[in-house]
């Protein structure tokens, strides 16, 4: 009987475990009669975390009306005396559930605490330290757990989907490995970047997309950088969005910042962790062309009949061929992820390695990556600790080969198509994919020049079966700290930190395919590496007076950034078959070599103090001065402040029991951004050879008075929190304002390419809210609900001279938002009954004719030209929001995540080319409704072969507003299994997740997530099944 | 005590360390080569201004698609008729039109980069690997083109900002100088370049004294035409007639005259005996002739190679496969006599294929494969830029390995500058001399001389003469016929009959369609003749002020009709 495990769990029970149940409640009906003869008995016992089995230090144990308590050692152990039992043990600690449980025997008791998820974050992670949240003055929002245990993703960027309120995701590509594109409160800049600065266990990372890039061009999407963290691997994410939070970052804070902590070990116990998940994609769209019937129509009755068919010929041919198929495909990815943790007083360890293998749902597409960590704490000596954050890992992306986004005429692009997967869609659908032998067909008669040498054409599907465009990158990154306790509250800190970046891309597509051709087949193999040094010094000091608290932090650091890459470009190749493993046989290509090297520096002195008055009024003051060599004026000067009241513990609140928590929180202050080239203020030359001699042109322009750009930001909030905390919620609202904007100004005349320069400003104002409310919280039953909404307004407040900026489709103006489109306000289609003399007259100044479309003639003086173009709305949201859902009950959870955004538009070019149809490719089967005689559409005018206006029209400025059913995640967890040769109890949890299964949109493209706001056939979002067991002990 | 000692060196260790890693001042060098580093070196002088060249590498097709597309001559099939060459031969140009936008900003770019060389000059001094005469010598190269870059902005644009500083205004960026200011600019470069060029450069893609004499020629005797001004086009631009006829500037044509004087009494240059001499790879910086080049190395070496080989000859033998560009009817042949040596060259109807030889060793043309670039297949092709076989000139390779586009561009040959001769002294009265002139060109070409010039003996001439060598829009212009031409011309053209007009009226005429034949080409040829004399214009006589290279809108006044 003594030998049965005795164990108290937090109130679930499953069913496989109920006979023990029975044999224990047996048990204590037993022990009951003798324990009323026990003289002062003693119950020890061990406080384990529930899911990771770390012990829980620190845990309060009382027993129940008696006086006094201890509390659990450093492995979670106690042990409290007694004068008889039974009796009820409370126990409780901060962040987990409180549990009583009635103790029948003095037997070693293991007790398990479930982790209290709207406590979770008492401490919270800010820059270069942790505070209370109850201290905090700034807008911190952290990732729920729920989040990060249950949305499946394979990288940490897209994990933040709806999670956090004002923080945007767009995951503009479905390419494996591509990164998200990441905005917190709007986008401050224009051309600087506007993406977050990740901090990583303390390392300063900025998650640069040129990183992985080599310059080869024609390699389509990018390689994530943060491709090298696993988000197995990660404990919390902190997302700071207000300056007083982002202030001691500086100049690289006016973005926002995430924190990311990955899992350290835990003292007193080995956990071992394995992961291992399948799915199955799919791309969530296709795109509704016209069949081979249609289509041989539409050259019948609008072109000159190329092919020549008859009618009973138009007729035969049916659906004909679906190269939209042929180059889709259902892709399987599998995951493998394993991590061992532990440690003992004195050293704690996390090591894990992870291998993710995920096909693309284009053809010849996907991801590999491999990652390794190993994170060691140590204390040396008491007050020196040591300790070691690595990462290592090695990704493979293979993706498409792409025409660049280059503007000359005879470039496929020019023409609409950017990759094989838009050249898919334009083949018209009587072409055969295949010869009858099998082959594949490279002669598409209707091709003119842009994919076509002499008699052969291209073949998208053979294209991607033959092209290469790989991306492997290795990198490494690694923190290693040495702490030192001087007296008490004092302490030293010293961290140095590297993250090296060595990036290689292959490329070669064969003579026969779409970028081969006019080239005679061509390759290329470009490197670079991108090494971050980052050394920093800091001093804390904390301190209690009494009913002042001061914690003050000052610092020194150093961040050192070198690139350098080279690549050479060959074409022609004698002997195609070893790729681009074989570049000497080849003839250079343009400039080739091409190597080249930049650096940049950033010196920074911060100073932070953090005071708190009574625990109830607190205070946090910040300065950072930083310098850059990205810049003709290179210091600049960072202040924050914030002040935050707990008005919940003044007295005329303390006696409302409703109310746990209820802050007020206000902060102001300053940040900059940084991110541009690391020499765009110089005037660069470049080579180009002319005569067989190099030439020295002007690549970039250069400015002379090159600065910061720098967001001035206020910040009032409100946290609350009721019901014992089971319903909590934070609003927001702030205004921020980022002057000296560094705007790329279009190419002057005389000049080839654009500049940046500080030039105007943008403001972001905005309000934001999230609410957690634990619906339900019973012992075999729990459903929480998590959402949060954001609505933002960005505006461009200053111009250059205060004058438009126009940039082929987009506007920058005064008023308006970033992101603008501008064109010609679409009008309905010209109608037979129409008096078309009183239409203003085409841009060709001739009438138009029934069928042709209107537009709105805003100068009114009766004609239609590129002054009656207005802002047809910009790509920003109006408001944002996300939803999630964990329900769970017995062994089963429930994890739903809905993630929307409202108001944002899409300039859908592809459609635009697909209704323009012609006699060389196929087109929309939108346009099977045109206008004719017999049927007055008023969307789709008449199909003509010639455009009747060159401008950009409303038509194709789409609302991609969306509601995306994002990740449905169901599991279920045999809990206890013990191993039948150990002891250990083994936790095995079943779970199966679909992502992407529905989203509710208007947008006609393939995905409404377009980052940049202009989609030319971006690799479409696939829909997932996946399923998995976790097994962890 | 201990303790504190341990602090202090805890925390001098680590201080140290950091300020280490931050106290090395190189690290904050740029690594880059920029505009303010001075030259140093012959080198870096002439790699300047080599800079101002290179743009022009960019253009040397897109001319054809302005200076011969939008004319009664040409018609372009490149790519669907809503492309940018077929909207300039459908007269359907806009500010949207990649062509002209591309050669206006190039155009600038390469003057940018001229005023920068020209500053630089100026300030650098001489030194034991920077001569003086190296200085002098980019600072002409430079002037040179920038001389030549203005001309062709007020040809295709009328009044045209002059950029002259690298960092000019907004208001020096935007404001139309009127077209005299434009002109008197253009000759103070090319006159002052002339004075430090040499006076013969064998490599013709540099400039020499007779560069800028043969390009001041050519300038003074388009301004001798009065150019027309924005209000005289607006006053035409809606119409479908000419601007009356063109009124000399005698004192411009003399000048005119007397620069091609400087450049045939140069002894420098003479005409090829043989015509067909000055074209292919082989008469790069060899022909007599040539006296100003734009250097090509082809493809993916040079920043766009020649595609005024690539374009008029794009399909080779596929001949049914629609040409870019190409002689807008069959009856063009007639231009020529079939005994003008200048014919084959010029436009062509049979070409033999040297990847298709018909026996092991060849000895003739007529021992490759001949193909017949005619009705009911496909149209004439042009000839000028085709790589040929160096033993048979009606040969060439049918590869696209055959068919680099590494031949230089002919910006002026010795011929044109006995037509502007020809031409200034004709409106100056000198008809009897200008038919001496022009005799020259006639003699080589094997056809008859004249005693006499006329107007279209002249006119004839010119277009016989650089037939495909982007003269014809400017040509017309300067004549004021531009409208008259296509609306005379053009309905005279076979394929401008109704019996072109749909595959089914083509049927009815010829016969049904066989495997050989291609009606709907020549309903396509028919449709773009009937849209140029619908759409054509006096707004043409200008190309519409385009938007910048990355669709910025230029604040340029737009031109009349656009």
């Amino acid at each position: 009987m003594a030998n049965l495990p005795f164990i108290f769990g937090s109130g679930k029970t499953f069913p496989a475990y109920s006979v023990r149940k029975i044999g224990s409640t047996f048990l204590f009906a037993v022990l009951f009669t003798f324990s009323s003869f026990a003289q002062l008995v003693e119950i020890k016992g061990k406080v384990l975390e529930e899911n990771t089995k770390a012990p829980v230090i620190g845990a309060t144990i009382r027993l129940k009306k008696i006086q006094g308590g201890t509390i659990t050692s450093y492995d979670g152990s106690f042990s409290i005396k007694t004068k008889s039992l039974p009796g009820t043990l409370s126990v409780t600690s901060t962040g987990y559930k409180n549990q009583e449980i009635e103790v029948y025997e003095n037997e070693f008791l293991t007790i398990y605490l479930a982790e209290d998820i709207n406590k979770l974050s008492e401490v919270v992670v800010i820059g270069y330290g942790t505070q209370k949240r109850k201290e905090l003055t700034g807008s911190v929002a952290t990732v729920s757990k729920s989040h990060l245990e249950y949305n499946v993703s394979s990288s940490v960027d897209a994990l933040l989907g709806g999670a956090v309120a004002g923080v945007n995701v767009t995951q503009s590509s479905g390419q494996p490995g591509s990164p998200a594109s990441i905005r917190i409160r709007g986008g401050n800049s224009i051309n600087a970047s506007n993406d977050p600065l990740y901090v990583i266990d303390g390392f300063l990372f900025f998650s640069n997309k040129s990183t992985t890039k080599v310059g080869l061009g024609a390699i389509e999407g990018e390689s994530n950088p943060l491709n090298l963290l696993n988000p197995s691997d990660i404990e919390s994410i902190e997302v700071l969005k207000d300056v007083s939070a982002t202030a001691i970052y500086g100049s690289r804070g006016s973005n926002g910042v995430i924190m990311i902590t990955t899992k350290k070990g835990k003292k007193g116990i080995n956990s071992v962790n394995y992961q291992y998940s399948i799915g199955w994609s799919e791309s969530s769209k296709k795109l509704g062309l016209m069949n081979a019937s249609q289509w041989a129509r539409l050259q019948k009755d609008y072109f000159l009949n190329k092919p020549g068919y008859t009618d009973a010929e138009i007729n035969q041919l049916g659906t004909g061929y679906d190269w939209q198929n042929a180059v889709l495909q259902t892709g399987v990815s599998q995951n493998h992820s394993l991590s061992i943790s532990g440690g003992d007083d004195k050293s704690q360890y996390f090591i894990s390695g992870s291998y993710l293998n995920q096909d693309g749902v284009i053809l010849n597409s996907g991801l590999k990556r491999f990652i390794g960590k190993l994170n060691y704490d140590k204390e040396v000596l008491p007050g020196f600790k040591i300790g070691v954050a690595l990462t290592g890992n090695k990704s493979t992306q293979n993706s498409l080969t792409t025409f660049e986004g280059v503007n000359y005429n005879s470039s496929p692009y020019s023409k609409g198509i950017a990759n094989s997967l838009t050249y898919a869609l334009y083949i018209p659908p009587v072409v055969p994919i295949y010869n009858s032998d099998n082959t594949y067909n490279y002669s598409n008669p209707y091709e003119y020049a842009y994919l076509r040498e002499g008699s052969k054409t291209a073949n998208p599907v053979s294209d991607l079966k033959n092209s290469t465009a790989q991306t492997i990158n290795t990198s490494f990154l690694g923190n290693f700290y040495a702490q030192y306790k001087i007296a008490d509250g004092l302490i030293a800190k010293l961290n140095f930190g590297s993250n090296i970046s060595q990036t290689t891309q292959n490329y070669f597509s064969p003579r026969y395919t779409a970028i081969g051709l006019s080239t005679i087949g061509i390759g290329g193999i470009g490197n670079k590496k991108v090494e971050v040094l980052l050394s920093e010094f800091t001093l804390t000091y904390a301190k209690q007076i009494g009913i002042h608290s001061f914690d003050i932090l000052t610092g020194f650091t150093d961040q050192e950034t070198k690139s350098n890459y080279l690549s050479t470009i060959c074409s022609n190749f004698t002997d195609e078959s070893l790729g681009y493993n074989n570049l000497q046989d080849g003839d250079p290509y343009g400039i080739t070599p091409y190597s080249g090297s930049t650096n940049s520096s950033l010196y920074s002195m911060l100073g932070r103090i953090n005071y708190s008055l009574l625990k109830r009024y607190n205070l946090t003051t910040t300065i950072r001065s930083d310098y850059s060599t990205r810049f003709v004026h290179r210091w600049g000067l960072f202040p924050s402040i914030g002040l935050s009241w707990n008005i919940n513990d003044e007295g005329f609140l303390k006696d409302v029991s409703a109310i746990d928590n209820l802050k007020l929180r206000v902060s102001g202050g300053s940040v900059g951004n940084q991110e541009i080239g690391d020499i765009d203020y110089l005037q660069t030359l470049v080579v180009v050879k002319y005569n067989g001699k190099t030439a020295y042109k002007v690549g970039n322009t250069g400015d002379p008075n090159m600065k910061w750009e720098t967001t001035t930001q206020y910040n009032i909030g409100m946290d609350a929190g009721i019901f014992n905390n089971r319903i909590t919620a934070t609003v927001d609202a702030y205004s921020k304002k980022t002057s000296d904007l560094l705007l790329l100004i279009p190419a002057k005349l005389g000049e080839e390419n654009k500049q940046l320069v500080n030039a105007g400003n943008v403001v972001n104002k905005g309000v934001e809210f999230s609410v957690n409310a634990i619906l339900l919280e019973k012992k075999k039953l729990s459903w929480s609900v998590a959402a949060n909404i954001a609505k933002n307004k960005n505006e461009i407040t200053k111009l250059n001279n205060d004058g438009d900026i126009i940039d082929g489709v987009n506007i920058l103006r005064v008023g308006e938002s970033l992101g603008s489109f501008y064109g010609l306000v679409f009008d309905g289609v010209v109608q037979k009954n129409d008096d078309v003399s009183k239409l203003p007259t085409t841009p060709a100044y001739t009438v138009p004719k029934p069928g042709d479309p209107k537009f709105k003639d805003t100068k009114n003086d009766g004609h239609i030209d590129a002054n009656d173009r207005v802002v047809l709305g910009s790509i920003q949201p109006k408001f944002t929001y996300g939803l999630s859902s964990t329900f769970k009950y017995k062994g089963f959870d429930l994890f739903v995540l809905l993630q929307g955004s409202q108001g944002n538009k899409v300039y859908n070019l592809l459609r635009r080319y697909l209704e323009s149809p012609n006699d060389a490719y196929n087109a929309s089967a939108a346009l099977l409704n045109a206008w004719t005689e017999s049927n007055p559409s008023n969307t789709i005018p008449r199909i003509t072969d010639s455009p009747l206006s060159s401008e950009l029209d409303s038509r194709y400025i789409e609302d991609a507003s969306y509601l995306r059913l994002k990740t449905v995640t169901l599991g279920y967890t045999l809990r206890r299994i013990t191993l039948v040769n150990s002891r250990l109890p083994l936790k095995l949890r079943l779970f199966a997740t679909v992502q992407n299964i529905l989203t509710l949109t208007g947008y006609k493209g393939y995905d409404p997530e377009v980052a940049k706001g202009v989609d030319l056939g971006s690799y479409p979002m696939a829909r997932t099944l996946m399923v998995g067991a976790n097994i962890s002990f | 005590m201990k303790q504190i000692f341990k602090s202090i060196a805890f925390i001098a260790i680590a201080t140290s360390s950091v300020l280490l890693s931050s106290c090395d001042s190189k690290k904050d060098d740029p690594q880059a080569i920029t505009g303010v580093s001075p030259w140093k070196t012959d080198q870096q002088a002439l790699a300047s201004a080599s800079a101002a060249y290179s743009p022009w590498q960019r253009l040397s097709s897109s001319f054809s698609f302005l200076i011969e597309s939008q004319t009664e001559s040409t018609i372009s099939f490149e790519g669907a008729d809503d492309q940018n060459g077929p909207l300039v031969s459908l007269f359907k140009t806009d500010v949207n039109n990649w062509y002209p936008t591309k050669i206006f900003n190039y155009l600038y770019v390469s003057i940018g980069e001229a005023n920068r060389t020209i500053i630089k000059a100026d300030s650098s001094s001489v030194s034991d690997n920077l001569s003086k005469e190296t200085i002098s010598l980019a600072r002409a190269r430079a002037k040179f083109i920038r001389g030549l870059g203005y001309l062709y902005l007020t040809q295709l644009w009328g009044e045209v900002p002059l950029i002259l500083t690298t960092n000019p205004t907004t208001s020096v960026q935007t404001t139309r100088r009127s077209i005299d200011d434009v002109y008197t600019q253009i000759v103070k470069d090319l006159t002052e370049a002339e004075v430090d060029l040499p006076s013969y450069d064998q490599i013709r893609s540099n400039p020499s004294k007779g560069a800028a004499n043969a390009i001041l020629a050519r300038a003074y005797l388009s301004w001798a035409s009065n150019p027309l001004s924005q209000s005289q086009v607006a006053a035409i631009a809606a119409g479908k007639t000419d601007p009356t006829a063109t009124s000399w500037d005698k004192t411009k044509l003399q000048k005119a005259a007397d620069f091609a004087d400087k450049v045939i009494n140069s002894g420098n240059y003479s005409l090829e005996s043989n015509f067909e001499n000055n074209f292919g790879v082989a008469a790069e910086d060899r022909s007599i002739e040539h006296i100003f080049t734009i250097h090509h190395d082809g493809d993916g070496i040079d920043v766009q190679g020649n595609h005024q080989t690539h374009c008029p000859f794009t399909f080779r033998f596929d001949l049914l496969q629609d040409n870019h560009i190409g002689p807008a009817d069959v009856t063009l042949l007639n231009l020529f006599s079939d005994t003008d040596k200048r014919k084959r060259f010029s436009i062509l109807n049979t070409l033999y294929n040297q990847d298709e030889p018909l026996i092991t060793t060849p000895t003739k043309a007529s021992d490759y494969k001949a193909y017949n670039y005619s009705f009911p297949v496909t149209s004439p092709r042009i000839g000028k830029w085709i790589h040929r076989s160096t033993t048979y000139p009606q040969v060439a390779p049918g590869s696209e390995a055959g068919q680099l586009n590494d031949i230089n561009r002919i910006e002026i040959r010795y011929a044109e500058v006995l037509l502007i001769k020809s031409e200034a002294l004709f409106y100056l009265g000198q008809t009897t001399d200008a038919a001496t002139v022009i005799n020259q060109l006639r003699t080589r070409a094997g056809v008859s001389t004249y005693s006499t010039l006329t107007q279209d003996q002249l006119e004839s001439e010119w277009n016989l003469e650089l037939f495909f060598e982007q003269k014809h829009w400017t040509n017309l212009t300067r004549w004021h016929k531009l409208v008259s031409k296509v609306l005379t011309d053009v309905p005279t053209y076979e394929y401008y009959k109704a019996d072109y007009k749909d595959v089914a009226s083509i049927t009815a005429k010829f016969g049904a369609e066989s495997s050989a034949t291609n009606y709907p080409f020549f309903a396509k040829i028919y449709k773009h003749l009937h849209s140029k004399t619908d759409n054509v214009s006096g707004k043409f006589y200008r190309f519409p002020i385009p938007k910048g290279l990355s669709g910025n809108d230029l604040g340029i006044t737009q031109n009349p009709g656009y």
